[in-house]
């Protein structure tokens, strides 16, 4: 499928999911980027899996970004059957206790990769099995990728 | 793979929590079978694998945070310690993404040198590979013959084109650091030749021996769905019978000239995932004889200004790694270093599936399954 028929494919079924156009000068891939609300992103990703049409069965990356003001999300699919791909973008306001739905029921590709980011971002995804520090020690404070992250000298500095 | 079902498959098939009989076996970190620090948390019902656990974290370097602090050509040399056996291919994925956000034209002779050079690592590291998992079934000659020779003759040649055994920093943002020295080629031409030559001693030695097949083979079995639900990708996905290629599928640099075949098993299980990286080491060869034939004198180097900045935005640029799938995602901000760099590992997401890989297995196949895995810890922690 072209961009513009997932688009159309993904718009149908929920119209609030938009377009992320393009910024002038920037150079990106070919690939469609939808920004998707916090709250719907589970059943969203449910349909581009399920629906044969579209059938997203590859997950390939989940990462987050501190904005600052905000978190956002990004995941970026690839359909094996049919060849193309989708990048979902989720913004999460809530600073202080983000928190977005699992995705791991969906695609256990993403049972580390969550938990990755909220080892190192902090941010929670809930109805995970296993929501825990995957790369740093149980016992850390803090979440070492937010920008206003300040390091806590040890004794190697 | 439209598999309708697989989700609700998906929701069965992650990890329960441990069950509270049995013995708990942990194996690691300090283990000569684990290629690191890697730790599994295993219980075992009798001899059977009831759960398996993987805990890493111990080689965590925090990459990506080190990357914002850092200009673009100073990235680099990070990658270089990531998969420290494929240290080419990581220069090269990052280069990619930067050169993909820059529109940045590479000429063709650098090109050219980077399949040559990327498809020596790939041989290299699935040397590495040959005699590691050699000495994990107990097999200790492809080790002195795979890693102690062949990969040795490698390393030579990468410390001719560019002075370093290991962390190369070769490939750069438009091109590559310096141009092959003369006569370079002829001893690649001559190297190529003499591995062919090696891989069939290879076969004798290891892949056709029946004590490695029986170690070695039903074992661990992985069907297509589970890989592409657990987002595996390189051999262990091929060795399912997918064919699956970043280099075919979203091919990049200059392969759409390459004729070449995707390896492809049939059950997914150890001895294929073995099998796809020896035959994988045959195209290689046959792709840099193709190189060889087709590069011509030029520039290796695309004209660049010396302190230059990456337009504001986001690119994702990602390459076939010995170890599967390598991405990196950068988000620019128009200042001299990336606001955030993330980092899609293969090794990472290729050792979440052990969760459920060990499962039902014996104990002593553990090792077996782990090794035919191929994973560096240096790009699980990152």
């Amino acid at each position: 499928m072209t961009s513009a028929e997932l688009l159309a494919a993904v718009q149908a079924k929920f119209p609030d999911v938009v377009e992320i156009p393009k910024t002038a000068g920037q150079v990106r891939g070919d690939e469609l980027y939808l920004a998707v609300a916090p709250a719907k992103i589970a059943e969203v990703c449910r349909f581009i899996r399920l629906d044969p049409s579209l059938s997203f069965d590859f997950l390939s990356f989940l990462t987050s970004i501190d904005w600052k003001t905000h978190f956002e999300v990004v995941y970026y699919f690839v359909s094996t059957l049919h060849h193309h791909k989708l990048v979902f973008k989720v913004k999460v306001d809530d600073r202080i206790n983000p928190e977005i739905p699992s995705v791991t029921p969906i695609w256990p590709a993403a049972d580390w990769q969550e938990r990755e980011v909220f080892d190192l971002m902090g941010i929670r995804f809930s109805g995970h099995y296993n929501m825990r520090r995957i790369l740093l020690p149980d016992d850390w404070e803090g979440f070492p990728l937010r920008k206003d992250y300040v390091a806590k000298p040890d004794r190697y500095d | 793979m439209n598999d309708l079902t697989a989700p609700n498959k998906a929701a069965e098939i992650l990890p329960q929590k441990p069950p509270e009989t049995g013995m708990f076996i942990s194996l690691g970190p300090q283990h000569p079978s684990t290629h690191g620090v890697l730790r599994v948390a295993i219980t075992a019902d009798g001899e059977m694998v009831t759960s398996a656990q993987p805990d890493i974290g111990y080689l965590h370097r925090a990459t990506e945070k080190l990357a914002e602090k850092r200009t673009y050509p100073q990235i680099i040399v990070l990658t270089d310690r990531l998969d420290y056996l494929a240290a080419m291919t990581n220069n090269w994925a990052y280069c990619l993404a930067v050169e993909k956000m820059m529109s940045t034209p590479i000429p063709e002779r650098a090109d050219y040198l980077r399949i040559i050079v990327g498809e020596l690592q790939r041989i290299a590291s699935h040397c590495v590979f040959l005699g590691t998992y050699g000495i994990d079934i107990g097999a200790y000659t492809p080790f002195l013959v795979a890693f102690g020779r062949e990969r040795e003759r490698i390393l030579d040649l990468f410390e001719e084109i560019c002075g370093a055994r290991l962390t190369y920093n070769y490939i750069r943002i438009g091109g590559v650091m310096a141009d092959a020295p003369d006569g370079w080629e002829a001893k690649v031409r001559d190297f190529v030749k003499e591995m062919w030559g090696h891989l069939k001693e290879y076969d004798t030695l290891l892949t056709y021996n029946p004590i490695f097949m029986d170690r070695t083979k039903n074992i661990g079995t992985m069907t297509s769905e589970m890989a592409i639900a657990w987002g595996v990708t390189g051999p262990n996905l091929r060795a399912t019978g997918f064919k699956a290629d970043v280099r075919k599928d979203d091919a990049y640099s200059l392969y759409p000239k390459m004729q070449f075949d995707i390896p492809v098993g049939k059950q997914g299980d150890c001895w294929e995932r073995y099998w796809v990286r020896v035959q994988e080491m045959r195209e290689s060869l046959k792709m840099i004889d193709q190189a060889l034939d087709q590069i011509k004198p030029g520039e290796t180097m695309a004209k660049l200004p010396k302190y230059f900045r990456v337009p504001a935005g986001e690119g994702y640029g990602h390459l076939e790694a010995p170890r599967g799938d390598l991405g990196f995602y950068i988000i620019s901000d128009g200042t001299p270093s990336p606001y955030r760099m993330h980092i899609r590992p293969p090794s990472f997401i290729n050792l979440q599936a052990l969760q459920q890989l060990l499962k039902g297995w014996k104990v002593a196949d553990v090792i077996a399954i782990l090794g035919s895995i191929d994973i560096v810890l240096g790009e699980v922690d990152r």
